[in-house]
Formats: C-alpha cells, structure tokens, sequence
C-alpha cells in the first residue's frame, strides 16, 4: 500500500517537482525498499531518455539547397514595404470613428444660415430649431435690428454685433432675463412679432417737438388782509 | 512638386534598401530555428523545409513591424508553428494511422528501449498527444537547449508559465511512456 503511493510520486520526483517534505519520505522509504528503488531508477532514467528523445526530434539542419531556394523566392517577392501594413478590418473600423468624429466636430462648429433680414411674418412664426430671438432695443433714431441668435449675454454694450453669418445679439447689462422672456414669447407665439416690429418701426420715428406756448401766469386778486397780514404797513411785527 | 514627389520616392526606396538589408542579417540564423520548430511538429525534413521557407516568406513581407530582432524570432518560431500545425491538420487521418501501428515493447531495460528506433516514435505519438501549449514549450525547450527564459521571451509569456507547462509536459510524456520500461510492477 505504501509502494503504491510512492509510485505516484516517482515522475515528479524525478522531475525534482516534488515538495520537499516530501521527497524525504519517498528518499527515507527507497533506502528501504528494493522494489521502489528499482523504480525510482528506472522513472529518473526514462524521463532522461524522453528529454534526449525530444531533443532529438528537433535536431538537424535544413539541406544545403535550402538557403539558395529561400533567396530564390525572396528575390520574387517585391520589396518590403516601409509602411506595416494593417489588417484590414481594424484599419477600416478606425477609419469610420475618424470620420464619425470629424463630421460630429464640423456640425458643432458649422456656422449657422447667415443673417438675414427678418420680416414681420417670419418673426411671427419663428423656427422650432432657431435659438432663442432677442430683439435689440436701439437707439431712437435708428432701425430696429435684426433678430439674432442669443449670445455673449452679460456684455455690457448694446452694440449689435454683424458677424457673419451667426446670430447674435447683445443686451444692455441686466436686460438679459428680459431679452430672454421676449425671446421665448416669440417662440412660443405669444407675442405677436410682426406687431412689435411695427411697433418698433413706428417708435423709431423722430418724435414731433412742439413749441411750447407759455402764457404769463394769472394770479388772482389776493384780499388785502390776505396781503398784509401783520398790518397796513406790510411788516411783520 | 516634382522635386519633392522624386525626393519621397527616393526616400522610399532608400527606405525599402535599409528593409532589406536588415532582413538579409535576419537570414542567417532564423531559417534553422524556424525549420527546427517545424521538424518538432511534422519530423519530416522535406516538409519542415516548405513550413520555414514560408514562414520566411511571410516575415520577409511584414518585415516592417518586425525589426526588432528579439520580436522578429519569436515570431518566425510562432509563425513556423502554426503552419506545421495546419500541415498535421490537413494530413491528420495518415498521421492516426501511423501512430496507431506502433507497437508496444514491454518488459525491456530502459536504456536499450530508449536507444531503438520504436522508443523515438514513440516519444513523438506521445508529444502529438500532448495539450498545444505544453508540446509548444517543450519543441521550443528542446531547440539549441533554449532556457526557460529565452522560450518565454519567443512565446512572449511568463516565466513562470513556461516554468510549469514544461513540467506538466515532461510529467506526462514520462508517465504515457512509462510501460515501455516497467519491468517489475509496484508492490
């Protein structure tokens, strides 16, 4: 019973795989038994012979004609490119998110549809995708400006700012919420545009001035107790 | 602009030359590791020649992404692999055939069993018969007396791995062989 486990033991310990504890016992017990020392020796000689054995399947050299031969198709083979080349999926599948990536990075940047001179009708109804409009209050005098996209709110000049072709209006300092307010009525078609453009049209005209006549003020007879309420002499006592 | 595409072209070319001039010191020893890699799988010379002319062939066309030379013979000895592995595939009823008429010698001594011609096919039916990763370390093992650490360097792989791999491959080619020289049975 014992040999029989030693025998299991034989090939690792051959192969010095064995833990240390152990390969002192299977050493203690092959000094005393015939059999397993017997087999020890001949476990330790055949794993020897399968390692020549191997070795031996893997020796030898190529024939002499073989290096001649090898040069004979390299120098069919045209040049080594300079370029590795990539297999051909991946490179296709990075190709793809280059280009996804490139046309989602133009479409942020794009300019939108340059400005144009928005009519009554089309403030009335403005586009779903359009930013929010704001109109800019301008000097009397001048035409009201054209609806623009929202932009660099907080500013504190009212200059509209013509840059071509994006949208843009700039608010006097601490007008932004109302801008925004009249924006969104616009959008929503709560406010009529086309009224406030004729609105604007119209205030945007020089006021008429007027002379003014100033007639010389009336005063009425003041009683002459009124006038000298200290006595006759007018000083006061 | 002529100029520049002739001096690109130039450059290519002169590229191309360096390319070549580098494979042709690949060539000197590569061929033999390449064709011993594939005699370890096929044990047929004429068959082992194909295999490493065309792995050759193949690392002289990707040659670009292998000039590191450690890089370079690792590959040549994982590419030699696979193609001796798609010949046995391709011819693997005639190589059952072959192994299956080998004939048992019981009850010798090891070291006259060991010396016959029937000891060798009978180590190579017992590597065929081993896992691919295990006969891998143990071809590799066996090439010029590699160490564990230049076979790990060539699979790219741990030490360690090929530490282990090779004992489990050793351990059970001794044990699948171990009847042919049992003698005397454990008592």
């Amino acid at each position: 019973m014992a040999c029989e486990k030693y025998s299991g033991w034989m090939t690792a310990a051959s192969l010095g795989g064995l833990p240390a504890a152990d390969q002192a016992e299977l050493r203690a017990h092959t000094a005393g038994c015939a059999r397993c020392r017997e087999e020890w020796e001949v476990t330790a000689s055949l794993v020897a012979a399968v390692d020549r054995s191997v070795q031996s399947l893997v020796e030898g050299e190529p024939s002499p004609q073989f290096a001649a031969r090898l040069r004979a198709r390299i120098a069919e083979e045209p040049a080594p490119s300079a370029w590795p080349t990539l297999p051909w999926p991946r490179f296709a599948a990075a190709a793809l998110v280059a280009a996804a990536v490139l046309i989602i990075a133009l479409s942020i940047r794009a300019p939108h549809q340059p400005a144009t001179e928005v009519q009554p009708a089309a403030n009335a109804q403005p586009r779903a995708e359009q930013q929010p409009v704001v109109t800019e209050r301008t000097a009397p005098g001048q035409p009201i400006a054209a609806p623009r996209v929202a932009g660099n709110h907080g500013r504190g000049d009212a200059r509209v700012r013509h840059r071509e072709p994006s949208f843009e209006v700039l608010v006097p300092k601490g007008q932004l919420s109302a801008a925004l307010l009249l924006s969104e009525g616009l959008n929503e078609g709560a406010i009529d545009g086309a009224q406030l453009v004729q609105l604007s049209a119209h205030s945007a005209q020089p006021l008429e001035v007027k002379e003014l006549a100033i007639a010389p003020l009336a005063l009425p007879a003041a009683p002459e107790e009124a006038a000298s309420p200290a006595g006759g002499d007018g000083r006061l006592r | 602009m002529d100029a520049l595409a002739a001096s690109l072209a130039g450059t290519a070319v002169s590229n191309e030359n360096a390319l070549a001039r580098e494979f042709d010191a690949c060539l000197a020893d590569c061929p033999k590791l390449a064709y011993r890699v594939a005699l370890g799988v096929l044990r047929n010379t004429a068959e082992a020649e194909d295999v490493a002319q065309e792995a050759m062939i193949r690392a002289y066309r990707n040659f670009a992404r292998l000039r590191d030379r450690e890089r370079f013979r690792g590959w040549i000895a994982r590419t030699a692999w696979r193609l001796a592995l798609d010949r046995i595939r391709a011819a693997g009823r005639r190589e059952k055939r072959e192994t299956a008429a080998l004939a048992a010698v019981p009850h010798a001594e090891v070291e006259a069993v060991a010396a016959s011609r029937e000891f060798e096919r009978h180590v190579a039916g017992a590597m065929d018969a081993l896992p691919e990763k295990l006969r891998q370390v143990m071809v590799l093992a066996a090439i010029e007396g590699y160490n564990t650490r230049e076979v790990a360097s060539l699979l790219e792989i741990p030490e360690g791995t090929v530490r282990s791999r090779m004992f489990l491959a050793r351990k059970q080619l001794a044990e699948s062989l171990r009847w042919l020289v049992k003698s005397t049975p454990a008592g």
